[in-house]
């Protein structure tokens, strides 16, 4: 740690922690969301879809998993810097993420 | 006025013993989210995929993901084993509370009292000379490798 660095406040570095949990937890309902798009779910008309939207949740949540790794680091990097906080690049793309794959699986079953 | 309750921000030896508590429950709620998984990937076992290697998945991941639960609570204990798991003695009443040193940190670099509010402003830094445990980079890299690791091994399940 070099002169410029402080260590931070330690409710900093634990609701940092919690955050990435939080985050973890959202990747890991994905990653189960998926799972049970592909095997439980009864296939639709239009062929491959559910494959494809259960790969597109499982994808989701490994991007997820791994950024939320990175911004753990980084945050934690911020803080002991006493930098601004790095912008949350996955929060608009799981907004995309389920926006999108929520439109399309509504438009599967409405037009199924 | 009456004075905040032992445990809650501003106190630092009840608010110390309850972001860790807080921290652990989320590993806990993760390890769980994480065995849970594991029950769900036993439907993996289909044709495509034989169901002794769809429960191997699912208890990696749950494996990994309560050993770095257990790592990491046992790190917060170990630090939150010190005076702060007790909390300070209310002030008698009509005595104005004096804010711990630690307590007043955050506030250094802030105008707002810490005790105002539930979450401290994410600016504010400062040195702390016993944070309950270091960051804990191998439990948090552990978990999402574990993760990352599950969601590529089922993608290739489903592609195959």
């Amino acid at each position: 740690m070099s002169e410029t660095e402080n260590e931070p406040d330690y409710r900093f570095t634990l609701a940092n922690e919690r955050t990435f949990l939080a985050w973890m937890r959202t990747s890991i309902a994905l990653l189960a969301g998926g799972i049970a798009l592909r095997e439980l779910v009864e296939p639709f008309s239009v062929r491959g879809a559910r494959t494809a939207l259960a790969v597109a949740a499982l994808a989701l949540s490994l991007v997820l998993a791994v950024t939320s790794y990175t911004r753990w680091a980084r945050v934690q990097e911020a803080m002991r810097r006493g930098e601004p906080l790095p912008r949350p690049l996955a929060v608009p793309l799981l907004a995309t993420g389920i926006t999108a794959a929520g439109t399309a699986a509504a438009l599967l079953i409405l037009f199924a | 006025m009456r004075p905040e309750p032992a445990g809650g921000d501003g106190e630092e030896g009840g608010e110390r013993g309850l972001q860790a508590e807080r921290t652990e429950l989320a590993w806990i709620r993760t390890a769980l989210a994480c065995g849970g998984l594991t029950l769900l990937t036993g439907r993996l076992g289909g044709d495509a995929v034989p169901a002794p290697v769809a429960y191997a998945l699912g208890a990696a991941v749950a494996a990994t993901g309560l050993a770095a639960a257990l790592v990491r609570i046992g790190a917060l204990r170990r630090a939150a084993g010190g005076p702060w798991r007790s909390p300070p003695p209310l002030p008698p009443a009509g005595a104005s509370p004096e804010p711990a040193p630690a307590a007043r940190r955050p506030s250094s670099s802030s105008p707002s009292s810490p005790s105002s509010s539930s979450s401290p402003p994410p600016s504010s830094s400062s040195p702390s000379s016993s944070p309950p445990a270091e960051p804990p980079r191998l439990a948090v890299g552990l978990l999402a490798a574990s993760v990352a690791a599950a969601d590529l091994v089922a993608l290739a399940l489903l592609a195959a």
